[in-house]
């Protein structure tokens, strides 16, 4: 599972974005994007399995980016 | 499902924030004001949303009496089917400018930021949309976290035309 993170200079969470339909009906959106602020990055991140059934404000609450190497750390 | 509520009256000058309730959520709300005194303009804005602990929703709407003299007026609006489409987390305070893209041009739509965490407050604010040389659709949609922890939110919409 893929999510698009978006963190401060320090790898500190702002948001966290899992994309796609989540109800019965189809939007027909075909992505979607966040203009990050300055002093902030847009992060794409694989998610370890592990972390594929974690509630997305968990993950955004016990982690952080690890900017070295594009992965999710705990914070 | 077109409804009308309360009537209401708001001196010259004066702006008030309202909120309206849910017992649960209605689905995607319009809301707007029935202005019922002549010559008086009433300005009127969605901030947002809140979703409360015992699953009640609210919709947050500010009325501006804009004319001279005190005016009356109903709060009227319509609750309609959405999409509902992605799962997105925020910071307290955070403001972020969002695109959602379409293949092609899908009508007009209307999209809001449905929130998920209960007491937290999500502001949205439908700004524009694009299109582009490939014939795709942007719309654009700026969202704030207006509460005091972090929280989730889906984007939501329909057409209506």
């Amino acid at each position: 599972m893929k999510l698009s993170i978006v963190s401060d200079k320090h790898g500190n969470i702002v948001s966290i974005t899992q994309p796609g339909d989540v109800g019965d009906k189809v939007s027909g959106i075909i992505k979607a994007g966040v203009e990050a602020a300055p002093g902030q990055t847009v992060h794409e991140i694989e998610v370890p399995r592990e972390l594929e059934k974690v509630n997305l404000l968990d993950i955004h609450k016990g982690y952080k980016v690890d900017l070295k190497k594009g992965t999710l750390m705990k914070g | 499902m077109a409804w009308t509520w309360g009537t209401n009256t708001l001196n010259p000058g004066q702006t008030q924030r309202w909120w309206l309730s849910w017992a649960t959520d209605p689905g995607i709300e319009m809301i707007g004001v029935q202005a019922i005194t002549p010559g008086a303009e009433i300005d009127y804005t969605n901030p947002g949303m809140q979703v409360n602990a015992d699953g009640s929703v609210l919709y947050f709407v500010t009325v501006t009496n804009k004319g001279s003299a005190p005016v009356q007026f109903h709060f009227t609006g319509s609750s309609r089917g959405s999409w509902t489409w992605g799962t997105n987390t925020l910071n307290a305070g955070q403001t972020q400018r969002w695109w959602l893209s379409w293949g092609g041009y899908p009508g007009l739509e209307i999209v809001e930021a449905q929130p998920i965490t209960v007491g937290c407050e999500i502001d949205f604010t439908a700004s524009g949309v694009q299109v582009n040389a490939d014939g795709s659709s942007l719309y654009f949609i700026t969202v704030t976290n207006a509460g005091n922890k972090a929280a989730q939110f889906h984007f939501r919409g329909c057409v209506i035309c």
